[in-house]
This record gives structure tokens, C-alpha cells and sequence, in this order.
């Protein structure tokens, strides 16, 4: 099997790779995003302290 | 447990026993409206409305498929293979799942004369998957 | 330890959060290699359906996601009656942090489901009553998420969705059963508890992969939105004071 004929599909490659690409697209963005919202309350929360110990 | 939360746990309950039936209900009654579309048997023994669009399905019939004049012109028969058997008439682009034996699903008006004109033919496919290869092996052993 | 001493400590937030950390990033890991093996696998290895080719692959991604945002509706609907009925904060928390994971997940369900269907049913949308509850299910979690924006009292903004969860719970078994008592253009499903799987291993295997990948992949995330979760709410305590000045920056 050749790259060309992977990515083709038998004629549904289109389907295929948008069921896939939008799959993978928003799995890792739902990881990603969660990561992120984990790490930025707690620097805000750490700078709150931080504000509040120097108080 | 103390009573506030017995209290809370039946009221919790009571809710709830009542939403299911309520939606129980209503499910039953509109029982006939959710099916997607009208089996051969509805088709065939009037229950279907004549000239209005509708859906119904069924089963390609074996050797039922043929092409009528024009190239896109084409007509078969849905099969419940209990008796129920209906004519189809269709212009347009099958879909590739579309064969003899295999169920789909057509939009369109049934007609007085018992045709049914359709619009749109769906392929509906069943949950049984299998790779080329057996599936020749299959076909083989059933001839 | 007594069943009563677990119940306490399992609604106790900070307990969660100083014990479920690593579970998390295990489960996390493993959600990557388990969704990696399984979409190569399903992508190259398995086989193409006799009739309908490599559009079959889609299952690989289509059933994974359609089943995990159901179960973390039950989850949701669980936790939801726990906090109706004994007020556990981290119940509370569960119907929260489960929303925006569950929402993704019936969105692409009903995605790569309408992608699928376009080259093999003939159309990327039938109004038949399993893509109907389906698509119920995916404005469930939309009104949870709205809900929890309009109420700005938090304790009534908790109940009133964990209500919400709990009675949206009727909506799966309709999901569940609506390919047996209607008709559908839909299939019927591929897995059952019950019955063998109606296809071979080679085509099954990939499934159960990228199955398994995806529930652990909820795990990972409910656990980290919890986590954070925890953090905000009990910021003014002094165990969250502790816990941030002992972690790195």
C-alpha cells in the first residue's frame, strides 16, 4: 500500500481523515485547555498569597 | 439517616419516578411517530398516507433492481420478506451501499397506484462488519 | 477502615485532592497510549469492511466517544443525587467539571457519526430517534453549562443542575434502547454485554483499545478539573495555602 493510496481511502479519504482530524483536533485541545486552566488558578492563587503575606 | 435527608432522598425520588413516567408516557403515545419510517406491511396495507412525503423502508428485493430507460432511471422493490412488497421508482445517484438484499430507506410520496415515487433513497446497513476476505469465504459457502 | 469512615473521606475535598493527583496523571498516560495504539491501529492495520470500505474506520473514533459522553452523563446524574440528598460538596463539583468533557465528547459523537453517514447511509443527517436523543443529550449538556452561568448564587446554581443531571439520566436509556423499539436508520449496536461482538477480532480489538483509552481519558480530565476546582473553592483554608506554597511554581 502506498501514501497516496493510505491517505486516499478508497475514495473516502475525506470522510475519513475529517472524522479522524476533528477526533484528535478536540481531544487534544480538550486536554490541553484543561491543563492550562489547572496551572492558571493556581499562579493566581499563588499570587494572591503571595499579595496577602506581604500585607 | 437523619430526617432532613430522608426527606430530601423521597422528595429526590419522587421527582424522578415522576419525570421517567411522564416521559414513559409520552414515548408510548407517540410510540407509532418516532419509528423513521413505514415499513412494507404499513406500505403495503394502506396505513401509509397517499401523496404526502413520507419515509418508508424495507429490503431490496433479489433481482427486483432494473434500469428503466433514461440512464439514471431506476426501479426495485422493498421486500419484509413476509409477503409486504412495494414498487419503487427513482431518478437520481444511489448510494454505494445500495444492492439487492440490502435494507434502505426512501423518501418520497406513495402514489394511488401503489408506487412509490421516491426523492431520496439512504442506505441503511446493519451491525455486522467483516474484512473482504471473509466475507468472500461467507459468500462462497453459501453458494 | 468502615464503610462510613470511606463515605466521609471520600467526600472530603481535600482528601481527594491530596490522594487522586497521581491517579490522574497515570490515567492520563495511559488515555495517551491506549487512544495512540488504538487509532493507528484502527487507521492502518485493521481491515476495510466488505461494503463499506475504509469509511468503516470511523467506528474508531465515532463509537469511543458517542458511548463515554452517555456514561459521563450517568456519572453526572450520580453525583447529582448524592448532592440533592447528602449536600457533599464534591459531588457538587463532579456535575460541574463533568459538563464541558461530556459536551465535547456528544459533539464529536454526533460529528464523525454524521461523517459517516454521508458516504454510507447517503446523508449527513436523518431525523430517526437515535440522532434525535443524541442530539437531546448534547443540549443537556449545553442547559447544564447555561444553567450554571445564570445562577449566580453557587449553592442554588449546584442544585438546581445537579436536578437537571439527575432527571436528564432518563434520556440514556432511550439512547440506549431507541435503536430496538423504533425503527431507525441508525444500526443496532456493535457491542453488547451479552452477546459476542458481530464482527471479527482483528476489526473489534482496535475498538476495545481506543474504548478503554477514551474512559481513561475521562478519568484523567475529571480528575484534573476537580483538582482545580477544589483549589478554587477551598482557596481561603489552610490546607489549599499549604498545599500551593509546598508546590514548585
Amino acid at each position: 500500500m502506498s501514501f497516496a493510496e493510505f491517505v486516499h481511502m478508497g475514495g473516502h479519504g475525506l470522510y475519513v481523515w475529517l472524522a479522524y482530524g476533528s477526533t484528535i483536533a478536540v481531544v487534544v485541545a480538550l486536554w490541553l485547555s484543561t491543563r492550562a486552566s489547572g496551572q492558571r488558578v493556581r499562579k493566581e492563587l499563588k499570587m494572591g498569597l503571595k499579595r496577602q503575606s506581604k500585607v | 439517616m437523619n430526617p432532613k435527608r430522608k426527606s430530601r432522598l423521597f422528595t429526590v425520588i419522587f421527582l424522578l419516578t415522576g419525570a421517567t413516567v411522564a416521559v414513559a408516557l409520552m414515548l408510548v403515545a407517540a410510540n407509532e411517530d418516532l419509528n423513521v419510517f413505514y415499513p412494507p406491511e404499513a406500505v403495503v396495507g394502506g396505513e401509509a398516507p397517499i401523496n404526502v412525503n413520507i419515509r418508508a423502508g424495507g429490503m431490496v428485493k433479489d433481482g427486483s433492481v432494473m434500469r428503466t430507460g433514461e440512464e439514471l432511471d431506476v426501479q426495485f422493490e422493498l421486500t419484509d420478506y413476509k409477503g409486504s412488497e412495494f414498487k419503487v421508482f427513482y431518478s437520481g445517484i444511489l448510494p454505494d451501499l445500495f444492492r439487492e438484499g440490502q435494507g434502505v430507506l426512501v423518501h418520497g410520496q406513495l402514489e394511488e397506484s401503489g408506487g412509490f415515487r421516491a426523492t431520496r433513497v439512504l442506505a441503511k446497513h446493519d451491525e455486522n462488519y467483516m474484512p473482504p476476505e471473509l466475507a468472500g469465504l461467507h459468500e462462497g459457502q453459501k453458494e | 477502615m468502615t464503610i462510613k469512615e470511606l463515605w466521609h473521606r471520600l467526600g472530603s475535598p481535600r482528601w481527594f485532592y491530596q490522594m487522586m493527583g497521581p491517579w490522574g496523571t497515570g490515567l492520563g498516560v495511559a488515555a495517551a497510549l491506549l487512544l495512540i495504539t488504538g487509532t493507528l491501529w484502527g487507521l492502518i492495520i485493521a481491515p476495510p469492511d466488505y461494503q463499506q470500505g475504509n469509511s468503516f474506520r470511523i467506528i474508531y473514533v465515532h463509537v469511543p466517544t458517542a458511548l463515554v459522553c452517555q456514561s459521563a452523563y450517568i456519572m453526572m446524574g450520580v453525583a447529582g443525587f448524592l448532592f440533592l440528598v447528602w449536600r457533599m460538596k464534591l459531588a457538587d463539583m463532579v456535575v460541574k467539571v463533568t459538563v464541558p468533557f461530556g459536551m465535547v465528547m456528544t459533539a464529536l459523537g454526533l460529528f464523525t457519526g454524521s461523517v459517516w453517514g454521508a458516504p454510507t447511509w447517503g446523508t449527513w443527517w436523518e431525523w430517526d430517534a437515535r440522532t434525535t436523543s443524541m442530539l437531546v443529550l448534547l443540549f443537556l449538556y449545553f442547559g447544564l453549562y447555561a444553567l450554571r452561568q445564570a445562577i449566580p448564587r453557587a449553592e442554588s446554581a449546584g442544585r438546581a443542575c445537579a436536578l437537571l443531571a439527575l432527571v436528564g439520566v432518563i434520556n440514556i436509556p432511550i439512547i440506549k434502547y431507541s435503536v430496538d423499539w423504533w425503527l431507525t436508520l441508525h444500526q443496532p449496536a456493535t457491542f453488547t454485554l451479552t452477546e459476542a461482538p458481530s464482527m471479527p477480532a482483528e476489526m473489534w480489538l482496535p475498538l476495545l483499545v481506543n474504548v478503554i483509552g477514551v474512559y481513561c481519558l475521562m478519568g484523567a480530565v475529571v480528575i484534573s478539573s476537580l483538582r482545580t476546582e477544589i483549589l478554587r473553592r477551598e482557596c481561603n483554608t489552610s490546607w489549599v495555602r499549604e498545599e500551593l506554597m509546598g508546590e514548585p511554581a
